[in-house]
């Protein structure tokens, strides 16, 4: 076993080494990874989001919405959150930049609070425009019976006092559906990373406020 | 951010780094999860820095913490961590061809030590690091009685692994 404590003594270890530079880097790596976190979600999402788009009939929708009047505003409704999407990303990637060059506590508290402000933004932002665009669409379709048969491609025979009501229960269950899901899953995302950044917040903040300080 | 403490940090760390990258090679098997624990380990030395009142060495006070922070991490991954094989740790070898059979043998040793248990692994580093069983129990928490006991087991198992 002596030998064994002989070569353990003699390891090289030069190749591990790191300098200051590189330890004070790490110690506020924390912050910066949840941030760089933010930014790859929220582009995995706007491209996942959008990847119906490729496999689906642009015109024939576009023709669909025609029908009951709601193409202008599909339109306009998809420009805006496009745009909106796009400045929240452009806003996760400047956080992240923030966060990674930034040397002070402070400085770091005051990017942690912000990067926290703006993911809650998104959000709220997110889910309200969905539950919105829909219960639009919705009061649209179900307000006026031929939009009902336009939309649904349904034959003019159908007898809608039948099925008026079930559609718009199925309907409105699907949309409350969509935006629990899409709820669940910013819980699950953001939400953890909500978390974990608020307790490195707090870490970072009980440091700052040591007496020794 | 005080730049005192942080500077008094940085001093003791740099000059004890070896610790760190000793554990980080006997709990992990790759470069990548080498970084990422050393990250860790660094993270959490950081934060507890401004309670370390110096009653125990630098040294004691950091094995123990880097010790924590391995032994937390490895149980997390321990159903994902694979057996590891002898070219694993050719990444944490110098390039330069100074001693091949001194390499092969911390190499060696090194295979060994990471087949051991998390709290082996832990008692074999202080073993090796030559510490005196009081301070072996104070940083892994037990008794020096039950520190000896758990050494020599340690010890024995290392033994088996090397000369099977």
């Amino acid at each position: 076993m002596d030998d064994l404590k002989n070569i353990w003594s003699k390891q090289d270890l030069s190749t591990d080494q790191v300098g200051a530079i590189e330890v004070k880097k790490l110690m506020s790596k924390k912050a910066k990874s949840l941030a760089f976190w933010v930014l790859i979600i929220s582009l995995g999402e706007f491209a996942l989001s959008n990847l119906p788009l490729l496999f689906m009939d642009y015109d024939a929708a576009q023709e669909d919405y025609k029908t009951i009047g709601m193409d202008t505003f599909m339109n306009v409704i998809s420009i805006i959150t496009y745009s909106v999407s796009l400045i929240f990303i452009y806003l996760f990637y400047k956080n992240y930049r923030t966060i990674s060059i930034e040397k002070s506590v402070k400085g770091l508290l005051r990017s942690i609070v912000k990067t926290r402000k703006v993911v809650k933004m998104y959000i709220y932002y997110n889910l309200t425009t969905i539950s919105f665009v829909y219960l639009i669409f919705i009061v649209v379709l179900f307000s006026n019976k031929e939009n009902l048969i336009h939309f649904g491609h349904l034959p003019p025979t159908t007898n809608l006092d039948e099925i008026w009501l079930p559609a718009l229960v199925i309907t409105i269950v699907t949309l409350m559906l969509i935006v629990g899901l899409i709820a669940l899953f910013y819980r699950l995302t953001y939400g953890y990373i909500l978390r974990r950044l608020m307790r490195n917040y707090k870490e970072l903040n009980d440091l700052h406020k040591k007496k020794d300080y | 951010m005080n730049p005192t403490l942080e500077q008094d940090f940085l001093e003791k760390f740099q000059a004890n780094q070896n610790i760190a990258h000793k554990i980080c090679r006997a709990y992990t098997s790759d470069e990548h999860s080498h970084k990422d624990l050393f990250q860790e380990i660094t993270v959490q030395l950081w934060r507890a820095y401004p309670k370390f009142r110096g009653e125990a060495k630098f040294s004691t006070w950091m094995y123990r913490i880097a010790l924590n922070t391995a032994i937390t991490i490895y149980r997390k991954q321990k159903r994902t961590i694979q057996t590891s094989t002898l070219d694993d740790y050719s990444f944490k070898l110098s390039d330069e061809p100074y001693d091949g059979e001194k390499e092969e043998q911390v190499k060696t040793l090194y295979k060994a030590i990471n087949q051991l248990s998390d709290i082996n692994k832990a008692i074999i580093l202080l073993y090796l690091e030559d510490k005196p069983y009081k301070e072996i129990s104070e940083i892994i928490g037990v008794t020096e009685v039950n520190a000896r006991v758990k050494v020599n087991r340690s010890k024995e198992q290392l033994r088996k692994l090397l000369n099977p």
